[in-house]
C-alpha cells in the first residue's frame, strides 16, 4: 500500500494549490461573498486549467478519468472557497461523470466536449419542495408521441441559475410500474423552465434554486442514456448518488482543512494572559482533534475515489466518507469560530463563512440520515 | 427539587409570550436580522408595556423583580428574536442592574426612574482589541485632570454602543492588574466618543461596535459608585457575573425551545405527507434528544437562579449553567439544522437564524473555556 500521491496527482494538487493561493485571495473571495454573486471570472479562469474534463474519457475530449484528482481539485478549492468547489462539481461531476457513465452515445457527443472545454454547468433537479425522496416524486413526464412533456416543481437545485444542462427526475407516464421514474437531459434555457433563487444561510454565489417546469417539451432521445432507459431512473440514481456524494465528501474535507488552517493561524498569533492561545490545551487539543478527524475523512475520501475508479463496490465507502466529512467540516468550522471568539463572529474574518458554508453539508444532495440509512441497509443486509 | 414559579412569575411569562405573539411574528424577526438594525421600535413597545420596570426597585417606580423574572422575560423573547434580549440588556442589565448593584444613590436617583420609563440605554464597554478572555488586561487610559478624567483608547464588541446614552466604560487607572481598573459612566454625546457597528454572522441588530475614545472628558463624580470607587471596577464586575450568566442561559433556553418546536412541526408535516416510516426514527430520536437536553438546561438554569435568589454562593453553579446552556444550545441548534434539512438552510427558516444567533453565546459573556477555568478553580483546582 502506498499513501503517496502519484506524480501526476501530486502535480495536479500543486497546480491547484498554487492557482487557489493566487486567485482565491481573501480580498477577492470576501468581495464576491459580499456581493453574493456567482464567481463568474474565477469560474472562467478555472475552466482554462482543463480540470473540468477529469471525469471524462479521453475519446470524448476529456482528460481521461482520474477520480482521485477530481476529488483533490474539489478539496483544494473548498479549502479556500467552498462556493467555487460547488461551481466545479457542477460541470465535472454532475455533468462529466454522470454523462460519461450513463449518457447515450449522442448525449456524450453533445455534452462531454463542451463540459471538458467550456465547463458546461450541469445541475441535478431531483428533490421537490415537499420531499427529497424519489418515491415522492410528483413531477411528471407525459408522453406525447415522440415527445415527453415535463410538468412539476423542483427544489433546492444547486446552481440551476447558472446551468445550461439540467438532469431532471420525473415520473414517467405510461411506465410499466407505478413508481417508475425517468431521468431527462433538459436544456436549462428551454421554454417553460423557470428558475428562481432561494436565499440561504451560506454558499452565497452558488445559489440554491427552485425550478418550475411548465410543460417543458423534450424528446425521447433526451432520456439519460437514451430511450431504452425510460423508467429506469431509479437504478441510474444509485450510481449518480455515488458520484454526487463523493464530490460533496471531498468538498467537506476541503472545508474542514480550510477552517482548521484559518483557526490554527489565528491561534498561533492571538495572545491572551501573556501566551499565544495555541499553547493552551483548551485550544491546542481542540485543533489536534479536528486535524485527526480531517485526516481520517480525507483518507476515506481517497480510498472511496480509488474504489470507484477500480470499478469496485464503493457506495458504502463513499457514504461513510460523506457522513464523516460533513461532521468534521462543521466541527472544524464551529471549533474555529470558538477559537477566534468575538472576532470570528464578525464578517471581517473568514471563519463565519466556513460555518455558513459547511452547514450546507447536512442536506447537500441527500440528508445525512438518508445516507446513514443506505449504509445501514448495506451492512445489515435485511430485506426491508 | 425543581423550582416552582410564583403566580406573578407565571403572569409575567404569559404577558411576555403574548407580547411576542403579537409583536414579533417570524417576518418581523427575519426583517430585524436582514436589515441588521437595532430594534428601536420593539424596544419602544417593550417600554410602553412596562417591561423595563421588571428589575427596578419599587422606590424608583419599578416592580422589584429578581433574576428569575429577568430570565422568564429573556426566555420568552429569545424564542422569537434573541437579539432583542441583548437590546433589552442595554436597559435592564447594563443600565438598571449595574446601577442597583454598583451605583451610588445620586446615580440611581438620576438614572433609574428614566430607565424605568425607557428613556435611556446603557452599554458595557469592557472588551478591548487585545483583552477578550483576558479581561483584566485593560489598557484604555483614564488620566486625572482637575475634577475630570480624560479617556483614551479603544473598545470592541460593545453591544449597543452607537445607540446607548451612557457607556459603562472600563479603564486603566493604576498598574495593579485587577486593582487598577475604574469604571466610568460616559455620556456618549461627549466629544471624542465614536462607535461603529460591526457586521456579524448573527445577533444582527445588536449594534455591536468598535468604539474609539479620543480625549473623552468625564467628571470623577461619574465613576460608577462615586469617586471613592476608583480602582474597584473588577470587584464591581464580579458582582454582576452571576446574573449575567443566568440571563444569557435563559436566552439559550428560549432559542432551544423554538428550535425543538420547529423540528417537531417539520417532522410531523413530513409524517402526514409520507406516512409513518421507520426511517424517520433517526430524526425523531434526534428531536427527543434535543428536547431532553433543553429540559436539562432549563432545570439547571432555574434551579441555579433560585440559589442566587436565596442568597446562596453560586459562582460555580452559574459558571456551570452558562457553560452548559450555551454549549447545549449550540449543539441543539446544529441538530435542528440537520433535522430541518434543506428547509432549515433557507433564510426563511427561523432555525438557521437561531443557530447563527446562538453561536455567539459560547463566546460572549465569558467563553466556555473561561467558564471551565472558573469551575475548576471553584472545585479547588
Amino acid at each position: 500500500m502506498d499513501f503517496d500521491l502519484n506524480l501526476e496527482n501530486t502535480m495536479i494538487r500543486d497546480a491547484v494549490k498554487d492557482w487557489v493561493s493566487k486567485e482565491c485571495t481573501r480580498e477577492v473571495v470576501g468581495q464576491l461573498e459580499e456581493q453574493g454573486q456567482f464567481p463568474q471570472e474565477l469560474f472562467n479562469k478555472l475552466g482554462t486549467l482543463g480540470f473540468s474534463g477529469m471525469m471524462i474519457p479521453e475519446r470524448f475530449a476529456g482528460a481521461g478519468v482520474n477520480t482521485l484528482a477530481a476529488c483533490i481539485v474539489v478539496e483544494e478549492l473548498a479549502s479556500a472557497y467552498p462556493v467555487l468547489a460547488n461551481c466545479y462539481i457542477g460541470p465535472t461531476f454532475f455533468g462529466g461523470a454522470v454523462i460519461s457513465e450513463l449518457g447515450s452515445e449522442s448525449q456524450k457527443e453533445r455534452y462531454l466536449e463542451k463540459i471538458a472545454a467550456q465547463s458546461l454547468m450541469t445541475s441535478l433537479a431531483f428533490a421537490e419542495p415537499e420531499d427529497a425522496d424519489v418515491e415522492f416524486t410528483e413531477t411528471t413526464a407525459k408522453q406525447r408521441g415522440d415527445q415527453f412533456v415535463i410538468r412539476g416543481e423542483k427544489a433546492y437545485v444547486s446552481l440551476a441559475d447558472q446551468a445550461e444542462l439540467l438532469i431532471v427526475l420525473a415520473r414517467t407516464d405510461g411506465a410499466k410500474v407505478d413508481d417508475e421514474v425517468t431521468l431527462f437531459c433538459v436544456d436549462a434555457k428551454a421554454e417553460g423552465v423557470e428558475v428562481s433563487r432561494v436565499d440561504t444561510m451560506g454558499q452565497w454565489g452558488a445559489n440554491t434554486c427552485d425550478i418550475s417546469f411548465n410543460d417543458v417539451e423534450v424528446s425521447a432521445a433526451d432520456i439519460l442514456g437514451g430511450e431504452a432507459q425510460s423508467g429506469k431512473g431509479r437504478q441510474q440514481l444509485a450510481s449518480i448518488s455515488d458520484t454526487v456524494q463523493l464530490a460533496y465528501a471531498a468538498s467537506a474535507v476541503g472545508m474542514a482543512q480550510g477552517a482548521f488552517e484559518y483557526a490554527l493561524d489565528y491561534a498561533r498569533q492571538r495572545v491572551q494572559f501573556g501566551q499565544v492561545i495555541a499553547r493552551y490545551p483548551a485550544i491546542g487539543h481542540m485543533l489536534s482533534d479536528v486535524a485527526a478527524k480531517t485526516e481520517a475523512a480525507r483518507l476515506m475520501v481517497y480510498r472511496a475515489a480509488w474504489l470507484r475508479e477500480q470499478g469496485k463496490s464503493c457506495s458504502d465507502a463513499i457514504n461513510m466518507a460523506r457522513c464523516l466529512g460533513a461532521e468534521v467540516a462543521v466541527k472544524s468550522a464551529m471549533d474555529g469560530l470558538q477559537i477566534l471568539g468575538g472576532y470570528g463572529y464578525t464578517m471581517e474574518y473568514d471563519i463565519q463563512r466556513y460555518v455558513r458554508d459547511s452547514t450546507s453539508l447536512f442536506s447537500a444532495g441527500k440528508s445525512l440520515d438518508y445516507l446513514k440509512e443506505k449504509i445501514s441497509e448495506s451492512l445489515v443486509q435485511l430485506d426491508y | 427539587m425543581s423550582y416552582r414559579f410564583t403566580p406573578s412569575q407565571q403572569e409575567l411569562r404569559e404577558k411576555t409570550a403574548a407580547f411576542v405573539a403579537r409583536e414579533i411574528p417570524r417576518e418581523v424577526a427575519q426583517e430585524v436580522d436582514r436589515r441588521d438594525e437595532y430594534p428601536h421600535e420593539l424596544m419602544k413597545k417593550l417600554g410602553e408595556q412596562g417591561f423595563w420596570k421588571i428589575n427596578i426597585p419599587k422606590k424608583y417606580g419599578g416592580d422589584e423583580g429578581n433574576i428569575i423574572d429577568m430570565m422568564i422575560f429573556s426566555e420568552e423573547i429569545a424564542k422569537a428574536l434573541p437579539v432583542l434580549t441583548f437590546a433589552a440588556g442595554n436597559v435592564q442589565l447594563y443600565g438598571s442592574n449595574i446601577l442597583i448593584v454598583n451605583g451610588n444613590d445620586a446615580q440611581r436617583d438620576e438614572y433609574l426612574p428614566r430607565l424605568a420609563k425607557g428613556e435611556l440605554k446603557f452599554c458595557f464597554g469592557l472588551t478591548e482589541p487585545d483583552s477578550g478572555s483576558d479581561a483584566g488586561n485593560i489598557r484604555m487610559s483614564a488620566v486625572p485632570d482637575g475634577n475630570d478624567y480624560v479617556l483614551n483608547g479603544a473598545k470592541i464588541f460593545t453591544s449597543g454602543a452607537s445607540v446607548a446614552d451612557i457607556s459603562i466604560t472600563h479603564t486603566r487607572t493604576a498598574s495593579d492588574r485587577y486593582g487598577g481598573i475604574t469604571s466610568f459612566l460616559v455620556d456618549t454625546r461627549s466629544p471624542g466618543y465614536r462607535a461603529t457597528p460591526l457586521k456579524k454572522l448573527g445577533s444582527k441588530g445588536s449594534d455591536t461596535c468598535e468604539v474609539y475614545y479620543e480625549n473623552v472628558r468625564v467628571s470623577r463624580d461619574n465613576i460608577l459608585g462615586g469617586p471613592e470607587c476608583v480602582n474597584t471596577a473588577w470587584p464591581q464586575m464580579m458582582r454582576l457575573l452571576n446574573g449575567e450568566r443566568l440571563g444569557l442561559s435563559a436566552t439559550t433556553i428560549g432559542i432551544m425551545d423554538t428550535v425543538v418546536n420547529e423540528c417537531v412541526v417539520h417532522i410531523r408535516k413530513r409524517k402526514q405527507r409520507v406516512g409513518s416510516s421507520i426511517r424517520l426514527q433517526e430524526l425523531e430520536h434526534k428531536i427527543a434528544e434535543m428536547a431532553t437536553l433543553l429540559e436539562a438546561a432549563r432545570q439547571l438554569a432555574y434551579n441555579t437562579a433560585s440559589m442566587m435568589v436565596n442568597g446562596v454562593n453560586c459562582i460555580k453553579e452559574t459558571a456551570m449553567c452558562k457553560y452548559f446552556c450555551a454549549e447545549t444550545g449550540k449543539k441543539v441548534s446544529l441538530m435542528g439544522l440537520e433535522v430541518m434539512g434543506a428547509d432549515g438552510y433557507t433564510m426563511a427558516s427561523s432555525v438557521q437564524h437561531l443557530f447563527r444567533d446562538i453561536s455567539l453565546l459560547t463566546i460572549g459573556g465569558g467563553t466556555s473555556q473561561i467558564q471551565k477555568n472558573v469551575i475548576a478553580k471553584q472545585l479547588g483546582l
